[in-house]
C-alpha cells in the first residue's frame, strides 16, 4: 500500500531532505496503521508484503553530509558570535574644558551650595599644599634626564647619569652594595663648591684596595666636579670627569651632570629645593 | 466705576504677562544656574579629593582628556607630561550587547595596581673588584637607556579591575604591512579579544597614541602598581 502525504507543510522538509541527500518525495510504502516514525523515507523500499524490510529499515550513509551541515552551522554561529564579541572602539575627541568653578558663592545661594563652596576652598588649599610651588628638580632615572621645573613648567632639561644598579660583594666578607639611585621626594640639604669626596668602604673594595684606618685617607678632591648638591644619605647631584658617559646608568647612586648643566642647577637651586626622583 | 478702554486693558494685561513671564524665567534660570553650579562644584570637589588621596602615593598617572595629556605624578608634582596624539575607548560587547561595565562612566573609577606588559626585565650585574683574577681587561661602556631597555611599539598597562591602556608609538603602524599579515593580525586580534571577553573580561580598553620618544620614556619609567585618575 502506498501512503501519499501531500501537504503544503511538507514542502519545506522535502526541499531540505532533497538538499541533505534524502530522496523523500512525500510518498512512502507502508502497511495500514504502521508507525511511520523512524522509517527512511525512500519510495518503493517498503512493500506492504515485505515484513522483513519493514522490520529492518534501510539506512543510508548520510552522516558525512549531516556532519558537514552541522559544522557549517556551528561555524556560522561562531563567526556571528565572534563578530559580536569584542571591543567597540570610539575616538575620544578633545572635550571642551568645563567653565571654571565659581570661586565665590553668592549670598543668596542655598545652604548646600555654600557648603560645597567651603569644601572646595578647603580642598584647593590642601591640594596647593601638596603641590610644589616655585622651583623643583625632577630626575628620571630610567631615561637619565634631569629637569628643573617651575610650577609644572620645564625651565631646564639636562642629560644626567644615575645609578648603575650593579651589585658589589665584599670579598671574604658579608657586606654587599646595590648601586641604585633612590626614588622619592628629597630636598637640597646643602650646596658645596669644589666638593671633596669622602670615599666609603665600597670605593676601596671596588678598587681592590685596603680600607684605610685614617679618615683623612678617604678624602679625594676633584672627582665630583665644581659643585655638589647634597640631598641626604650620602647622595649628591655633582659633576663628573667622564662626560662621555652622561646619559648612561653608571654611577654608584649619585646623580652626575655635565659641567654647564651643573652650574645652572647650582645657581637655580637653594637649600630646601625639592628633588623628586622617579 | 472706572471705564477702561479695550486697548488700555489689553496693554495692561500684556504688560503684566510679560513681567510675570520675566520673573518666572529669572526664577527658572536662577534655579538652573544654581543646579549647574552645584553639579560642577560636586564634580570638582570629588576630583580634588581623589587627587589629594593619590598625592600620598609614591606615583600615579593622571589622564587629562580635555587637555590631551597623560601625566606621571609623584605626590602633587608632575614628573613627566606626555602629550596624547590620539585616543580611543573600546567598550566590551558580548554577542552585540555592551557589558554592564561598558554602559557606566568609564572615567569614574580610580584604577589601581597597574602592571606593564610586556614586563621589563632589568638584569643586575655583579661587579668584579679591581686587582682580582676575574677582572675584565677593559670596562665596557654601558648601554644608553634606549638600548638597554628598548620599548616595544605597543605595550599595555593592566589594572587590577581589568581596565587596560594600550599605548602605541606614533611611528608604529596600526596594522602590519602586507595583506596576509594584516588579515592575520586583524583576525588574531579579534579572536584574542573575543576569547578575552568570553573568559570574563568586562572592563573597557583605552588606546593611546604617544610620540615615539614619549612612548619609550613611559615604558622605561612607568612604576608598576601606580594608580590612574581620569579627569
Amino acid at each position: 500500500m502506498i501512503v501519499t502525504i501531500r501537504s503544503r507543510a511538507l514542502a519545506l522538509p522535502r526541499r531540505f531532505a532533497s538538499w541533505a541527500g534524502s530522496r523523500f518525495n512525500g510518498s512512502v510504502d507502508a502497511r495500514p496503521g504502521q508507525d511511520l516514525r523512524g522509517l527512511d523515507f525512500a519510495p518503493g523500499r517498503y512493500a506492504a508484503d515485505d515484513s522483513s524490510a519493514i522490520d529492518r529499515p534501510v539506512r543510508k550513509r548520510r552522516w558525512p553530509r549531516r556532519l558537514a551541515i552541522f559544522l557549517f552551522g556551528v561555524g556560522a554561529l561562531l563567526l556571528i558570535a565572534i563578530r559580536g564579541t569584542g571591543y567597540r572602539y570610539e575616538t575620544l575627541s578633545p572635550a571642551a574644558p568645563e567653565p571654571p568653578v565659581p570661586t565665590s558663592i553668592p549670598a543668596g545661594a542655598s545652604a548646600e551650595l555654600k557648603q560645597l563652596g567651603r569644601d572646595n576652598r578647603k580642598l584647593r588649599a590642601e591640594m596647593a599644599r601638596l603641590s610644589p610651588t616655585g622651583l623643583y628638580i625632577v630626575v628620571d632615572r630610567a631615561n637619565n634626564r634631569l629637569y628643573v621645573k617651575r610650577d609644572d613648567r620645564i625651565v631646564m632639561e639636562a642629560v644626567c647619569s644615575s645609578g648603575s644598579g650593579m651589585i658589589l660583594r665584599e670579598p671574604n666578607g658579608d657586606r654587599s652594595w646595590v648601586f641604585d639611585t633612590p626614588s622619592g621626594k628629597f630636598r637640597v640639604l646643602s650646596k658645596t663648591e669644589d666638593p671633596a669626596w669622602r670615599k666609603p668602604d665600597w670605593a676601596f673594595i671596588e678598587e681592590g684596595e685596603e680600607i684605610p684606618r685614617d679618615p683623612r685617607d678617604r678624602i679625594e678632591y676633584g672627582v665630583l666636579g665644581e659643585y655638589g648638591l647634597y640631598f641626604g644619605d650620602g647622595y649628591l647631584i655633582h659633576g663628573t670627569l667622564y662626560e662621555r658617559l652622561l646619559g648612561r646608568s653608571v654611577t654608584h647612586g649619585c646623580i652626575r651632570l655635565g659641567r654647564e648643566d651643573l652650574r645652572e642647577v647650582f645657581r637655580a637651586a637653594t637649600i630646601g629645593t625639592p628633588i623628586y626622583i622617579f | 466705576m472706572t471705564f477702561v478702554s479695550k486697548r488700555r486693558f489689553a496693554a495692561r494685561t500684556g504688560g503684566a504677562a510679560i513681567a510675570l513671564g520675566s520673573l518666572l524665567g529669572l526664577a527658572v534660570w536662577g534655579a538652573g544656574s544654581d543646579a549647574d553650579s552645584r553639579a560642577r562644584l560636586e564634580r570638582e570637589n570629588e576630583r580634588l579629593r581623589r587627587q589629594i588621596e593619590l598625592a600620598s602615593e609614591p606615583s600615579h598617572l593622571v589622564l587629562d582628556l580635555a587637555g590631551r595629556r597623560l601625566r606621571l605624578m609623584s605626590g602633587g608634582a608632575v614628573m613627566r607630561d606626555y602629550p596624547i596624539l590620539g585616543a580611543e575607548i573600546g567598550m566590551p560587547t558580548r554577542l552585540f550587547i555592551a557589558t554592564a561595565e561598558a554602559t557606566g562612566d568609564w572615567r569614574a573609577p580610580l584604577r589601581a595596581g597597574a602592571q606593564i606588559d610586556p614586563r621589563k626585565t632589568i638584569g643586575r650585574i655583579e661587579m668584579v673588584p679591581s686587582g682580582t683574577a676575574d677582572e675584565p681587561a677593559e670596562i665596557p661602556v654601558p648601554a644608553a637607556p634606549e638600548e638597554a631597555l628598548p620599548a616595544p611599539e605597543r605595550f599595555v598597562l593592566r589594572y587590577e579591575d581589568g581596565f587596560t591602556i594600550e599605548v602605541r608609538s606614533a611611528t608604529a603602524p596600526e596594522q602590519p604591512r602586507g595583506f596576509w599579515a594584516s588579515l592575520g593580525s586583524s583576525l588574531g586580534g579579534r579572536l584574542a579579544d573575543a576569547a578575552e571577553i568570553a573568559g570574563g573580561a568586562r572592563a573597557p580598553r583605552l588606546r593611546l597614541v604617544l610620540s615615539e620618544g614619549d612612548a619609550g620614556a613611559l615604558y622605561r619609567s612607568f612604576p608598576n602598581g601606580s594608580k590612574l585618575l581620569v579627569l
